[in-house]
């Protein structure tokens, strides 16, 4: 066959083609740009350094705790007023060289010790909750957008019944009738049973579109099956939705939490939590605000650090898509 | 060898049924994208499908590799019937046959790096146990491509260089039939010459079949042997590429031949009369009645909205013409008659 185009092709070789594609740019290995961007933002930075703080807070407890001086299950009766009550002696709840947060009225235990070892609650729960809900959202979700069919069916109709179910009053009746066994694990369990559906259904609906691109297609020409196109094929293009939405739940199930405890159904005492503290310090906060004060600002400054990362990553990531 | 043809097509059948709101009415309605198809293809050789975008091509390539499952006719590869077959017994047709798609924006994960797109085919049918990357990079340099750049990502390439990938990708299981899904239409065109001079070295060097599908006429001349022309989901004219460019006999040939650009034009000559078809492609909803091309067409007469013209070989076949006429030419109009050489040769160098 002569072809009018063998010069072109010998002369053009990959010539033309890669001086085109370094006018494209070189863009996509994506991580190393978004951790660029957000090295910039200060706002993300701070609320990055507030996260790692709390984190390895809780990581070494047990060190902190031990140069501070007080355990977090320490009762100092020097430190409280018996005569009123047990009113924290000195000014702003009882604030001094050795209870560098104060101390809790009417039993003298250390707040700073129970706010580091509250930071494990939070950190331990919302952390292991966020997990669980996206292994079972990431995966009925790319089920139910890819298979279609039977398969959405069933899985949309379970997640919608979740997601209508009135679930903090499920929570609160299951939480306080089991036997208060292993709080903990019955909390994360709880919180991500009725948290899958909303990670599922964002993931379903990119399954669906990522499965009309003609790289799925040509997957199952090549002969792979079903599992392994929805794995390896479609999930690690919802890698930024993913992350984003991980990003976004954690604060939401910190703040369940300490929801949960402060209505009585999280953990149980002597174990300390945030919002256990908050929820004990209804009855002192006229007397001793800031046994209220110091619990909410760590709980405040630890959610919207999340919220404000989650929200500069998704920023950063969704610019780069639409480039 | 035996003289059976590598992938034989009957009757083949796609209806996409679909449920439309008309009032407070559920009506069900279905559209015929593929009516009827039936052709055969040799070891080795090239058929091009062509026709106007919405006729049927692209549905009949994802049949044809059983992307998606034929309403009814018959898909025989190698003799075997593929029609029905279930994902699971589809694996080996799945090696024999592969799939050059339209868009290489789209047909290239772009998370995974192109070493990565090119094992996947080999790990799914164990070829190349242990030496993968060797034959990855092999295959990078069949098509032209820089074997170092195997650990690079899709968005570094240009659009030629992503269909090179994709090209790469359908030869990696050593297929015998390939079918390309308008793989050039995307390109720009000096990158088109480049990509099909590529398919055709690689045709003649790994002696392959191609089903080529593609609404450039001049694609089509370039590379087939024989070409199929399909409108509203039926082949109207079918032949030897000579016979289709220089003795075409349906009317919508005629019409679509005389409407290609055309070089010698542009340079001056006269142009040969041009046909203009007038009004839209009907609906495949509700194709019209006997032949589907009548509402466009000039020659119209009452016997075309009566009777369905049935493919049958065409008036110059039955006239013996000379030497030339060699191999099937197949027509299906009523009022057939050659209109010749519409298009010029494209001038080669």
């Amino acid at each position: 066959m002569t072809s009018p185009f063998t010069e072109l092709e010998r002369a053009g070789g990959s010539g033309a083609e890669s001086a085109q594609a370094a006018a494209l740019g070189s863009g996509t290995p994506s991580r190393g740009r978004v951790l660029r961007v957000l090295r910039r933002d200060v706002g993300a930075m701070l609320a990055l350094s507030y996260i790692v703080l709390i984190i390895l807070m809780a990581v070494f407890a047990p060190l902190i705790v031990s140069v501070s001086g007080w355990g977090p299950l320490e009762f100092d009766q020097s430190a409280i007023d018996p005569n009123l009550g047990g009113v924290p002696l000195g000014p702003w709840g009882g604030i001094s060289s050795t209870h560098w947060f104060g101390v809790e009225p009417g039993s003298g235990r250390d707040v700073f010790a129970r706010i580091v070892y509250g930071a494990r609650v939070s950190m331990t729960i919302a952390l292991a909750a966020t997990t669980l809900t996206t292994l079972l959202g990431v995966t009925f979700g790319l089920l139910a957008g890819y298979f279609g069919g039977r398969t959405d069916q069933l899985i949309s109709r379970v997640m919608d019944f979740l997601m209508a179910f009135p679930a903090l009053i499920f929570m609160i009746a299951v939480l306080s009738a089991l036997p208060a066994g292993n709080r903990s694990t019955l909390l994360v369990v709880v919180i991500s049973v009725f948290g899958w559906p909303y990670l599922a259904r964002i993931v379903r609906g990119q399954a669906m579109s990522t499965a009309q691109r003609e790289f799925v297609e040509a997957a199952r020409a090549s002969g792979a099956s079903g599992t392994a196109i929805v794995f390896r094929e479609i999930l690690p293009n919802l890698r930024s939705t993913i992350i984003v939405m991980v990003t976004l739940a954690v604060p939401g199930y910190i703040g369940t939490e300490a929801g949960l405890s402060f209505l009585g159904v999280g953990v149980i005492p002597p174990q300390p939590s945030w919002g256990q503290m908050i929820a004990s310090s209804v009855t002192w906060y006229s007397v001793d605000p800031m046994y209220f004060a110091i619990p909410g600002l760590f709980l405040f400054l630890l959610v919207m650090s999340f919220t404000v990362l989650g929200d500069r990553v998704r920023a950063v990531i969704d610019s780069g898509e639409a480039r | 060898m035996s003289d059976q043809p590598l992938l034989k097509v009957t009757d083949l059948v796609r209806h996409f049924p679909f449920k439309e709101v008309q009032g407070l009415r559920m009506m069900k309605a279905t559209v015929q994208a593929v009516d009827g198809l039936s052709f055969s293809l040799g070891h080795g050789q090239t058929l091009g499908l062509v026709g106007e975008s919405g006729c049927g091509k692209s549905t009949t390539a994802r049949l044809l590799t059983r992307l998606d499952e034929p309403t009814s006719g018959k898909i025989e590869f190698q003799g075997r019937d593929i029609t029905h077959l279930k994902e699971s017994e589809l694996r080996g047709i799945r090696r024999d046959v592969q799939m050059i798609f339209q868009d290489p924006y789209s047909s290239l994960n772009p998370r995974h790096t192109v070493g990565s797109i090119l094992t996947t085919p080999l790990k799914v049918h164990g070829l190349h146990q242990g030496k993968e990357k060797a034959r990855v990079q092999e295959l990078l340099e069949l098509v032209g491509l820089n074997p170092e750049h195997i650990n690079r990502y899709p968005s570094e390439f240009s659009g030629g260089q992503r269909q090179r990938i994709g090209i790469a990708r359908a030869l990696a299981v050593e297929p015998k039939l390939i079918i390309a899904d308008e793989p050039v239409s995307a390109l720009d065109v000096s990158i088109q010459a480049q990509v099909m001079n590529l398919l055709g070295r690689l045709r003649n060097e790994l002696d392959l079949a191609f089903i080529f599908v593609a609404h450039d006429l001049g694609v089509v001349r370039h590379f087939c042997d024989q070409v199929a022309v399909m409108y509203l989901g039926k082949i109207v004219e079918y032949g030897d590429k000579r016979q289709i460019y220089d003795l075409p006999e349906h009317p919508y040939t005629q019409a679509l031949l005389s409407a290609a650009p055309d070089i010698a034009v542009a340079r001056g000559a006269q142009r040969a009369e041009r046909i203009r078809l007038v009004g839209d492609v009907p609906s495949p909803i509700s194709p019209p009645s006997g032949c589907r091309f009548r509402t466009r067409c000039w020659k119209a007469q009452d016997i075309c909205a009566e009777q369905e013209p049935p493919l049958v070989p065409s008036t110059a076949t039955d006239a013996g013409r000379g030497g030339r006429e060699k191999g099937l030419h197949l027509q299906a109009c009523h009022f057939p008659e050659v209109k010749p050489a519409l298009v010029p040769e494209i001038v080669s160098a």
